[in-house]
C-alpha cells in the first residue's frame, strides 16, 4: 500500500484516471479498517485509519468524493443527498453497477434504521463526512464548510450517533468545525462556542474523552481569542481535563500551550513556564508541526524574559526556528544588555509581529525587566557605586528614580545589596556561596523527581498483549498497531493546520 | 407613576447640575422601568433590526453611565462595577451605534484604575488583553493611557513619575477620585521596598522618600508599619530565616529515592 501511494504521489497529472480510482480504492480499504472497529469494538483500528489519512488526504478530490458516496449510499439513504450537494451540487454522477457494487462491501459497513431499511453505519457516515470536510478545507470552500457543519455535521451527525467507537471521529470533526469557523473570521461571533459547550456537556457524561479534550481545548481558545482572560480562567476551574493515558499527545500539547498563555497573563509566570515546556514536549517533532514549535517557542522566551531568565544563544539558533524568532532575539538582547533605549526600538519596530503572536501585551511588560537586569549587571560588576553612576549609565532621569528602582530590585530579589542614602551609594553584600545553600539539593531534588516521574509514565503508558488464545492472525495485526502506538501521534497535521 | 421618558428626563437635568443624590433615588425606579421594556439587558438580534429599539438601547447606555458616574462621585466602588459589567454587554456587542459612545473610554480607564487601586493587577492584565484585541492601540487613548501609564511605573519603580502625574490632577475630575487610594498604595510599596533595602535611615530622609509633608505623619506610618525610631533614625531590622526541618527533609528524601529505585529495579 505505501509503494502505491508513492506512485501516486509522484505523477498525479499523468494518470488521471487509475489515480482516481486508486484513492477510491485506497479509500474503501481504510473504510474496511474503520469498520472493522463496528464489529470488534476496538477503538485502535479507527485510529489507525485516521492516520493513515493524512497521507491521503492531498489525493483527495471531488469526482473521488462523489463516487465513494455514490457508491455506498443506498438510494434511501438520507445522508446522501445532502453530502452530494456539498460535494458537487448534486450534479449527476451516477456510478453504473452501484447496486452491485454495494453487494460486495462487507456487511460491517451497513446497518438497519428503524423500518427495515439498511443505511451506513454510523463510522463509515462519520468518516465519510470527515472527507468531505477535509475536501472543503483543502480546497478553499470555507464558507461552503462552514454551511456544510452547521447544517449537516452538527445537528445530522454529531447529534445523531450515539457510539462510543465514534468517539475519534467525531473530535476530528469538532476540529474542522472549529477550524471552518476561525478561517471565516469570526473570532468574535460566539455562536458556535454555545454549541460547543452542550456538546462537551454530553462528551463528559459519554466519558468521551477525545472529544471532550477537543472541545475544552478549543473552548479555550475561542476565549484566549477575544480576549476574555476571566471567563477562560473561570471555564479552567470548572472542567477537568482528561488523562494523559486518555487523550492523544497532540491534544495535550495545545491544551497546555493554551494554559501557559493563560497564566501567562495573569502573571503567574512559573505556572506558564511549567506549562509551556509541557507542552513543547508533548508536541510531536515532525515537520507539520512546527508551526506549533514555533508559536509555543516564542512564548516560552517571553515567559523566560518575565521571569529575569535569559534564553541562551542556542534557543534561537534552533532548526526551523531562526527567522521567526527573530523578534525574539532582539527583545533578549536588549534586556540581557538593560539598555533601555534598545528595548522600546526593538519593540515599536516588531509591534505587528508581536501583535500578531499575541504577546504584544506580555512583551511590552518586560520594560521594567530590562531595568532591572541593568541594575543587576552594575551590582555584579561593581562592589559599591554611587546612585549618580547608576543614573548616568541606565539613562534615568533622577538620583531619586534610581534609588526607589534599586530598592525595588532588592525587595524582589534581583541583587543582594544595601543602599546608604547619606552617602549615596549602594553596596553589595558578600556574594553567598551557592554550595552552602540548600539550593543545589534542592534542583538535584527536582531532576530526580523528574526522572522518577518519566518512568512511571512510561510505564504507564506501554500496552501489554491481552493474554492468550488468540488466532494467529489477529496477534500479528494487533503488533503491528502497537508499533504505531509507540510513535503516538495521530493528529500532528492539525497542529500544522493552525499556524 | 411617571413614565420611564420623563424620569430619563429628569435624571440628566440632576446629572448635568451635578445633584447626586436626586441622581441616586432617580436611578432605582428609572432600572426597573428599563427591565420592564426589556431594555437593561440587550437584546442584539432586535436590535440590528429594529431601529426604534435601537435608539431607545442608546437611552438605557446614557442612563448606565450617567448610574456609573454618579456612584464614583459618591465613592461607592461596588456600584460602579455593578454598573460597568452592564455597560461592558453594550460596548462590546459588535454593533457600531451602541458600541460607541463618547464616555466609553473614560469609563474603562476608570474601571482599570479601581483595579489598580485595589491592588488587582492580574484582574488588570486581563482586562488590558481583552481591550487589546478589540480597541487597538490603547497607548495613545488620551484617557486609556492614563491607567496605563500609572500601572507602568508603578510595576518598574519610577515612583516619582507616578507620585507626579497623580499629583497634577488631571483633567478629568473622576480620575481624582483614585488619586489618594493610589497615593496610599504607592507609599506602602516604596514602604516594603525600604524596609528591605537599608540598615538604617534618617526619618528626614524617610519623609522624602514617602512624599510625607510633616516628620509625625511619617513617624505614624512608621509605626504603623511596625518599624523602629530610635534617635531620629528608623532602624531596620534583618530577619533571620528559621531552617530546623533541613535535617529531616534529607532523610526523607532519600529514604523516597530509595524507594522509587527499589520498584524500578
Amino acid at each position: 500500500m505505501t509503494s502505491d501511494l508513492m506512485e501516486v504521489d509522484s505523477a498525479p497529472q499523468t494518470e488521471v484516471k487509475t489515480d482516481s480510482e486508486s484513492t477510491v480504492d485506497k479509500v474503501l480499504h481504510l473504510l474496511q479498517d474503520v469498520s472493522k472497529t463496528t464489529t470488534t469494538l476496538d477503538s485502535r483500528f479507527v485510529w489507525k485509519s485516521l492516520r493513515e489519512l493524512s497521507t491521503l488526504r492531498s489525493s483527495l478530490e471531488k469526482e473521488d468524493l462523489a463516487v465513494l458516496v455514490n457508491l455506498l449510499y443506498p438510494e434511501s439513504s438520507t445522508f446522501k443527498v445532502p453530502l452530494l450537494k456539498f460535494i458537487n451540487n448534486n450534479q449527476k454522477s451516477k456510478v453504473d453497477n452501484a447496486e452491485e457494487q454495494r453487494q460486495q462491501y462487507p456487511a460491517a459497513f451497513y446497518q438497519l434504521t428503524g423500518g427495515n431499511s439498511v443505511d451506513v453505519s454510523g463510522e463509515v457516515n462519520s468518516f465519510l463526512h470527515l472527507l468531505v470536510q477535509l475536501y472543503l478545507l483543502d480546497s478553499n470552500q470555507v464558507d461552503h464548510l462552514k454551511v456544510f457543519n452547521l447544517q449537516v455535521v452538527i445537528p445530522k451527525v454529531l447529534n445523531f450517533y450515539n457510539n462510543r467507537t465514534l468517539d475519534l471521529i467525531n473530535a476530528k470533526l469538532w476540529f474542522y468545525i472549529c477550524r471552518a469557523h476561525e478561517l471565516r473570521g469570526d473570532a468574535f461571533d460566539t455562536s458556535i462556542r454555545s454549541e460547543m459547550v452542550k456538546f462537551l456537556k454530553t462528551a463528559t457524561l459519554k466519558h468521551d474523552n477525545e472529544t471532550r479534550a477537543m472541545l475544552i481545548t478549543f473552548i479555550l481558545r475561542s476565549f484566549l481569542q477575544t480576549g476574555e482572560v476571566d471567563a477562560a480562567a473561570d471555564f479552567i476551574g470548572k472542567v477537568e481535563f482528561p488523562g494523559s493515558n486518555d487523550v492523544s499527545s497532540p491534544l495535550e500539547a495545545r491544551y497546555y500551550f493554551y494554559l501557559s498563555k493563560l497564566s501567562a497573563i495573569q502573571l503567574d509566570y512559573s505556572t506558564a513556564n511549567e506549562y509551556v515546556i509541557a507542552a513543547i514536549r508533548k508536541a510531536p517533532n515532525t515537520k507539520k508541526c512546527i508551526g506549533f514549535l514555533q508559536q509555543a517557542n516564542k512564548l516560552h522566551c517571553a515567559i523566560e524574559l518575565l521571569m529575569g531568565d535569559i534564553p541562551e544563544l542556542s534557543f534561537f539558533k534552533q532548526k526551523n526556528m531562526e527567522r521567526s524568532l527573530l523578534p525574539y532575539y532582539h527583545l533578549s538582547k536588549a534586556v540581557k544588555l538593560g539598555d533601555l533605549n534598545k528595548f522600546t526600538s526593538a519593540i515599536s519596530t516588531y509591534k505587528k509581529e508581536l501583535v500578531h503572536d499575541g504577546n504584544y501585551q506580555l512583551c511590552v511588560r518586560l520594560r521594567s525587566s530590562v531595568i532591572k537586569t541593568g541594575i543587576r549587571i552594575i551590582s555584579l560588576t561593581y562592589k559599591k557605586i554611587s546612585l549618580k553612576d547608576i543614573c548616568l549609565k541606565l539613562r534615568l532621569d533622577s538620583e531619586q528614580t534610581v534609588e526607589y528602582m534599586v530598592s525595588r530590585a532588592i525587595r524582589d530579589g534581583v541583587i543582594e545589596a544595601k543602599i546608604n542614602h547619606e552617602e549615596g551609594y549602594i553596596e553589595s553584600s558578600e556574594l553567598l556561596n551557592v554550595y552552602a545553600t540548600q539550593q543545589p539539593q534542592q534542583l538535584f531534588d527536582e531532576r530526580i523527581r523528574f526522572v522518577n516521574q518519566l518512568h512511571d509514565e512510561c510505564v504507564k503508558a506501554m500496552r501489554y498483549p491481552e493474554d492468550g488464545n488468540k488466532d494467529k492472525n489477529k496477534s500479528a495485526d494487533h503488533d503491528q498497531l502497537d508499533e504505531m502506538i509507540d510513535i503516538s501521534d495521530l493528529d500532528e497535521d492539525d497542529l500544522g493546520d493552525f499556524y | 407613576m411617571p413614565t420611564l421618558l420623563e424620569l430619563v428626563k429628569s435624571l440628566n437635568t440632576a446629572f448635568v447640575n451635578g445633584d447626586n443624590s436626586s441622581c441616586q433615588k432617580l436611578l432605582s425606579p428609572v432600572k426597573i422601568e428599563l427591565i420592564k421594556s426589556h431594555l437593561l439587558v440587550p437584546d442584539f438580534s432586535k436590535a440590528q433590526e429594529n431601529e426604534r429599539y435601537l435608539e431607545d438601547l442608546n437611552v438605557a447606555k446614557r442612563v448606565l453611565e450617567i448610574g456609573a458616574l454618579c456612584s464614583l462621585r459618591n465613592a461607592d466602588f461596588e456600584a460602579y462595577e455593578n454598573f460597568f459589567s452592564q455597560l461592558r454587554v453594550f460596548y462590546f456587542s459588535g454593533i457600531p451605534r451602541l458600541a460607541e459612545s463618547e464616555n466609553k473610554s473614560k469609563l474603562i480607564s476608570l474601571y482599570l484604575l479601581l483595579l489598580l487601586s485595589q491592588g488587582d493587577v492580574t484582574k488588570f492584565h486581563s482586562e488590558l488583553e481583552f481591550l487589546g484585541k478589540r480597541l487597538g492601540s490603547l497607548e495613545e487613548d488620551a484617557f486609556l493611557s492614563y491607567p496605563i501609564k500609572v500601572e507602568k511605573w508603578l510595576m518598574e519603580g519610577s515612583y516619582q513619575r507616578a507620585w507626579d502625574l497623580l499629583k497634577s490632577e488631571s483633567k478629568i475630575e473622576e480620575f481624582n477620585v483614585f488619586t489618594q487610594t493610589l497615593m496610599d498604595a504607592i507609599r506602602e510599596e516604596i514602604g516594603r521596598n525600604t524596609e528591605l533595602a537599608y540598615h538604617k535611615l534618617p526619618l528626614f530622609n524617610v519623609k522624602a522618600l514617602l512624599f510625607f509633608e510633616s516628620e509625625k505623619d511619617t513617624e505614624q506610618f512608621a509605626l504603623a508599619r511596625g518599624w523602629k525610631v530610635s534617635g531620629g533614625c528608623i532602624v531596620f531590622d534583618e530577619e533571620e530565616v528559621a531552617d530546623d526541618h533541613h535535617q529531616t527533609s534529607i532523610v526523607e528524601k532519600a529514604l523516597d529515592y530509595a524507594i522509587n529505585l527499589e520498584s524500578i529495579v
